[in-house]
């Protein structure tokens, strides 16, 4: 599961406050549909699902520093705008009992809501196939798809907190004879402008890449090792469900999705 | 930190910091939010630990236990602080210890106030969805815990996580080996989730039955604040946050 998992005043004020802003727009849009077209029997598994992934928090599997979370299995049993609701919550409990970050709270609620949300889109996707045993596949399958993409938008939000809008952009001027720009502010231009990329301190590199290459790379390598956990056991729980309670992932009993009974 | 260990502390406890208000405890995690939204040098932020460290050997919190969920997320900032390399090792030791002190002070708060009083603000003034989502949260960890101790015991019992067949058991014992510890972990947590959103349905049905209507009680009135613990935790929280804003505004250069 994916998190960003660094102390209060650690990124950037403006990406905490855009990841607050974004998260509030989220559960509200989510409240509204559910209580629109949401069935409030639902409520409880929202309570067991979020419950579910504040336990199998605290199991972390050392060597490689994951956390299993189940938020895919969460996404399919509940669906995006519980979802929604459900990531807030397990944020919420998550600052007070682990990381400790409330500013982090909106980034991770919707980083968290991406996996539930892509899990539940990609198997409800694949929910013709998910019958005669094959639910497992489905599942896992949605899990690693969901991790992985979540891993990158995690990737391109720890790139962004590298970035400080009056740092991002650097000084230079504006010839309005030539059309130019001149890196040199004193240079009697016009305008100061400000051009990306162009700092006066070089990033330190490791072997020839930047310490947030060597991250990105640790990142997705111990992050596959924990996806195909994570698929494994969410795989054999969905299939599990799909064995006793069908209609809890959306299949139906005794049919083998194509109207067919199953003997 | 496990939630059953951190209510048992919430619950049990008899401490002056257990006694205090809610409202005054807010200001626990705000001291930390604080001084780590406004240090750039790691002496404030470790200061500020041990200060809170003694608040919580003052409440007779258990401090071992502290200090290892503290401990707990450091690797993983530590690989964020690296990503973030500038040759600067103070850097790296700000990024670590704005996590172990947000942490330590929020702990502070949840390991002293019973969960019913932390729940009754929040289910005031939030949407009855969200409300009642997080009043059968708190319900259901203890349902799913009790269901997944019952399993580990099973194993146990079972001879534990192992290829071969244990001994010292009274009886045969050929364990679980850990290639089928995914297959039987998926199968527990899938017996958990569907026995688990049976008992939610069923408490939540009976809830209502009894006239719930979406709200929480505190355990306590909050009006009873005593002023002793609300001078200490309010006088406190102004004068540390005060400290590191001045550090920081001076540009004292505590690292040397």
């Amino acid at each position: 599961m994916t998190h960003i998992m660094v102390g209060d005043g650690v990124l950037p004020w403006w990406l905490s406050g855009a990841g607050i802003l974004a998260s509030v727009v989220l559960v509200t849009i989510a409240s509204r549909q559910v209580t629109r077209t949401g069935s409030r029997r639902a409520i409880p598994a929202t309570g067991v699902m979020t419950a579910l992934m504040v336990v199998v928090m605290s199991i972390e599997i050392v060597p490689i520093g994951y956390e299993l979370h189940g938020t895919v299995l969460a996404g399919i049993i509940l669906g995006p705008w519980f979802g929604a609701i459900s990531s807030l919550l397990f944020n919420v409990v998550r600052a007070f009992l682990g990381d400790g970050a409330i500013t982090n709270i909106g980034l991770n609620t919707v980083v968290t809501w991406l996996e539930m949300a892509v899990g539940s889109m990609v198997f409800s996707r694949l929910r013709p196939f998910a019958y005669r045993g094959r639910a497992s596949l489905c599942g896992g399958i949605a899990t690693a798809v969901s991790l992985s993409l979540s891993t990158l938008v995690f990737l391109a939000i720890i790139a962004l907190s590298g970035v400080e809008p009056a740092s991002a952009v650097h000084t230079g001027s504006f010839d309005v004879a030539t059309g130019t720009f001149d890196p040199d502010i004193r240079s009697g231009g016009l305008v100061e402008v400000h051009l990306p990329g162009s700092g006066e301190h070089p990033e330190a590199t490791v072997a020839g890449l930047t310490p947030f290459t060597w991250f990105a790379f640790a990142t997705l390598f111990l992050g596959a090792l924990g996806w195909a956990i994570e698929g494994l056991v969410t795989g054999v729980t969905v299939g599990f469900i799909a064995r006793i309670r069908p209609a809890l992932i959306g299949l139906a009993a005794g049919s083998d999705g194509r109207g067919r009974p199953t003997e | 930190m496990r939630l059953p260990s951190v209510d048992h502390s919430a619950t049990s406890g008899s401490s002056w910091l257990h006694r205090a208000s809610i409202s005054d405890k807010v200001s626990l995690p705000l001291t930390g939010f604080g001084v780590a939204a406004i240090s750039a040098s790691p002496v404030p932020l470790v200061s500020v630990y041990a200060v809170l460290m003694i608040v919580a050997w003052s409440a007779s919190l258990p401090l071992a236990r502290i200090v290892m969920a503290t401990i707990l997320p450091v690797p993983m900032v530590g690989l964020y602080a690296l990503s973030h390399w500038q040759s600067d090792w103070s850097v790296i030791a700000v990024i670590l210890a704005k996590g172990m002190v947000t942490v330590e002070a929020s702990l502070l708060l949840m390991l002293t106030t019973p969960a019913p009083d932390l729940l009754a603000g929040p289910t005031r003034w939030l949407p009855a969805i969200l409300s009642q989502s997080l009043v059968l949260t708190y319900r259901a960890v203890f349902t799913l815990w009790d269901r997944l101790a019952s399993v580990q015991r099973a194993i146990q019992v079972r001879g534990g996580i192992r290829h071969r067949r244990a001994h010292g058991f009274p009886w045969e014992a050929y364990g679980t080996p850990l290639l089928r510890l995914p297959q039987v972990g998926g199968i527990i947590v899938g017996m958990a989730v569907i026995r688990a959103i049976d008992l939610s349905a069923s408490y939540e049905d009976a809830l209502r039955l009894r006239g719930y209507r979406g709200l929480m009680h505190p355990t306590r009135r909050d009006g009873a604040r005593r002023f002793p613990a609300a001078f200490i935790l309010w006088g406190g929280c102004a004068s540390i946050v005060g400290i590191a804003a001045a550090v920081r505004l001076m540009g004292w250069d505590l690292a040397g």
